[in-house]
């Protein structure tokens, strides 16, 4: 038993000295992935909206039976960025909310009763007030409610806000100028209601209110989330992932080197061997998210970005982490068993894992994609692990919440890292 | 008294898939305790493929290899812990130290802490490198990384050892520490098995001896069969032909 212990500590010590000797590949695995989502986060904040960003999936609830609906909804269905979906004007807004909660659309809109006549009705109280020259701030408010999944960019849902406010203030001053038209012969009395005061600008009597509300867990509303919230998730998959370059080589280098062989003649069981790398690599994998945490933390605030909140989800956080390392760690383990040379994993390791990220919604949104894009996205670990993360971050998700999105990662994890070590095993020998 | 049978090689046939090559043909050995067997022969006729095999490294196409009386590679694990390998290529952590490599691989060999240290030690005294056991073994010459790679071979006493072309590319010190070593080894009671083009060296360390030629054995026999012609390489010579080999 202690002898045992010994060899397995022997390998832990193994891998762990080679890898700290690594620098290059300690480079690859904490300064790249630190620099990204510093990088692509500042980017982002700064400018609006990428060209991809198009198609999102938004559901209408339009109970007016007014112009102003109509109208509303003719524009969304115009829009080149947005796939309208208008339910029954008998629908429920809580099953529209279930909706958008589950994910099946991003956006949802809700436009109440009789919008078109209380703005109508807004309008007429206006005027007759500006007439008689009373206060307007008692008037009425009218609501409309935006729901946003909180995976989406803020800069769309804020586009769909603009759209929403055009359209509104657009009624309004349409119906305030027919009432000023009809009361043209009025005129003057206009004038002299004012009394040399400085004119009230029409502008601020706003009196609709567009209310934007992110739906997590069980429908509860929370603010909407900043791209910080969704770029540490993001990279930190990212760079879990990237830890196949590394490890692959790690494989190979040894197979070449002729150490894995030796390591055959020895007594001891053969899976200690994937086994040791695997514990280093999962510990490599801890390492980078509290890197990427920390960078997300304070580094984001000195920049002037918002900080990444993650208060209280420590724990679920590390467990998705584990999770995504054993996917990432057997993919890696796949890679150097294929792979005939250092050269061919390191390329092929860094080749798929960006575009495994891509499909998998690392770098651009799921719903942005292309239809085809969509449905592969499904398969890609990195958005397992990215969906797991968002669960949990946004959607205020707990473990048990998210054990689907765990057991694919784990399941994927063991099924590549025994595919890849019978590759390996079988190919060492031959290779020499 | 007699001789224990440490190795046997009935019919071995290895005929590698991916070049279609028949790399050993019907072979036959028999390695006695205490023997220092010379796997000799050109380049390319299955000197290291034999090795490998008796290694449990590769699988044959036929015949069969026992190694203590236990059948290779199926009860390999019973058969792990009494023998020594020293590969061709060397079989190390280039970015580890001398010692560190040496802490690993003893480690694994199951070896407890406090014996491995003293054994470490003198073993890195004994083939000149205890001056050198904390520098990368990547930064060593090439002799010290044959002397390594062949303290990590013999670190856990085994019985049997396995040398594949142990010398190979070095300088005539380390050879001959490497050589002296061996033989010190076998005065101990080691049977060796090893592989060499180099009959001058041959000569010095076997006491029996096999010539393969194009996987086959041509020639088996002691020194003394050797003797009766004028030198091994004569003799060598006169067995594999002139020609240039692959
Ligand atoms: N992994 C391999 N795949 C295919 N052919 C091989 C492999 N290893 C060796 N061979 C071939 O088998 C023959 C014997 O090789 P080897 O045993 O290495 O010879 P030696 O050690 O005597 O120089 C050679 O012709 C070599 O090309
Ligand atoms: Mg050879």
């Amino acid at each position: 038993m202690i002898i045992e212990l010994r060899k397995i500590a022997a390998l832990l010590y193994k891998d762990l000295l080679v890898l700290f000797r690594d620098r290059a590949g300690l480079m690859i695995m904490f300064f790249m992935p630190a620099a990204l989502v510093v990088a692509i986060t500042y980017i982002q904040d700064n400018t609006f909206k990428s060209v991809l960003e198009l198609d999102v999936p938004v559901v209408l609830l339009n109970k007016d039976e007014g112009q102003f609906g109509l109208s509303v909804r003719q524009k969304i269905e115009e829009s080149i960025f947005f796939n309208v979906t208008v339910l029954d004007n008998k629908s429920e807004v809580s099953s529209l909310k279930d909706d958008v909660w589950s994910g099946k659309y991003m956006i949802g809109i809700v436009i109440p009763e009789n919008f078109t006549k209380s703005l109508s009705d807004n309008s007429t109280k206006v005027i007759s007030r500006l007439f008689g020259g009373q206060s307007l701030t008692d008037l009425e408010v009218l609501d409309i409610e935006i729901y946003a999944d909180p995976s989406i960019r803020d800069s769309l849902v804020n586009a769909v806000v603009s759209l929403l406010r055009e359209y509104s203030t657009k009624f309004q001053m349409e119906f305030v100028f027919s009432r000023i038209h009809a009361q043209m012969f009025n005129f003057r009395a206009i004038t002299s209601s004012m009394g040399g005061t400085t004119a009230p600008n029409i502008d601020e009597f706003d009196f609709v209110n567009i209310n934007k509300r992110i739906i997590t867990k069980g429908g509860i509303e929370t603010d909407p989330p900043n791209s910080v919230q969704h770029n540490v998730p993001a990279w930190t998959v990212f760079a879990i992932f990237f830890i196949v370059v590394s490890f692959s080589a790690s494989l190979i280098k040894e197979r070449d080197e002729g150490s894995f062989v030796r390591l055959r003649t020895i007594a001891f069981p053969s899976y200690y061997y994937i086994l040791s790398k695997a514990a280093i690599y999962l510990f490599v994998c801890i390492l980078q998210f509290l890197l990427i945490l920390c960078v997300g933390v304070w580094v984001f605030s000195l920049i002037g970005l918002s900080s990444f909140e993650y208060v209280g989800k420590l724990m679920p956080l590390l467990f998705v982490v584990v999770c995504t390392a054993i996917a990432a760690i057997g993919y890696a383990a796949l890679v150097g068993g294929v792979a005939s040379t250092h050269h061919q994993a390191t390329v092929f390791g860094a080749v798929s894992i960006v575009i495994l990220s891509a499909i998998g919604g690392v770098w651009v949104p799921v719903f942005a994609m292309p239809e085809i894009c969509r449905i592969i996205s499904g398969w890609s670990p990195l958005n397992w692990g990215l969906q797991a993360f968002y669960d949990v971050i946004l959607r205020n998700c707990n473990v048990s919440e998210i054990l689907l999105h765990c057991y694919k990662l784990t399941g994927f994890g063991v099924v590549t890292m025994v595919i890849g070590s019978v590759y390996g095993f079988r190919k060492s020998p031959l290779s020499q | 008294m007699s001789e224990e049978l440490i190795v046997e090689i009935k019919d071995l046939v290895k005929c590698y898939s991916s070049s279609r090559k028949i790399a050993v043909n019907s072979l036959n050995l028999n390695i006695m305790q205490g023997d220092r067997f010379g796997l000799l022969g050109p380049n390319g006729t299955g000197k290291t493929t034999t090795i490998k095999a008796v290694c449990g490294l590769i699988r044959y196409n036929s015949g069969s290899i026992r190694i203590f009386g236990s059948l290779v590679p199926r009860h390999m694990s019973k058969v792990k812990p009494l023998f020594g390998y020293v590969p061709q290529d060397l079989a190390l952590y280039p970015t580890l130290t001398g010692f560190e490599n040496l802490l690993v691989f003893g480690a694994l060999y199951g070896i407890d802490g406090k014996t491995l240290k003293s054994k470490m030690n003198k073993l890195l005294e004994n083939y000149g490198l205890y001056e050198h056991r904390n520098k990368l073994v990547g930064h060593y010459s090439g002799g010290m990384r044959r002397r390594l790679n062949l303290i990590v071979g013999i670190m856990h006493d085994p019985r049997f050892l396995i040398l594949d072309e142990p010398t190979t590319g070095i300088d005539i010190q380390s050879k001959k520490i490497i050589l002296d070593g061996l033989l010190d080894l076998n005065r101990g009671g080691t049977t060796l098995l090893y592989t060499s083009h180099d009959l001058g060296e041959a000569q010095q360390l076997c006491s029996r001896f096999a010539v393969l030629d194009d996987g086959q054995k041509i020639f088996e026999g002691s020194l003394d069969d050797a003797k009766s012609v004028n030198s091994l390489e004569d003799l060598y010579l006169s067995l594999t032909g002139r020609e240039v080999r692959d």
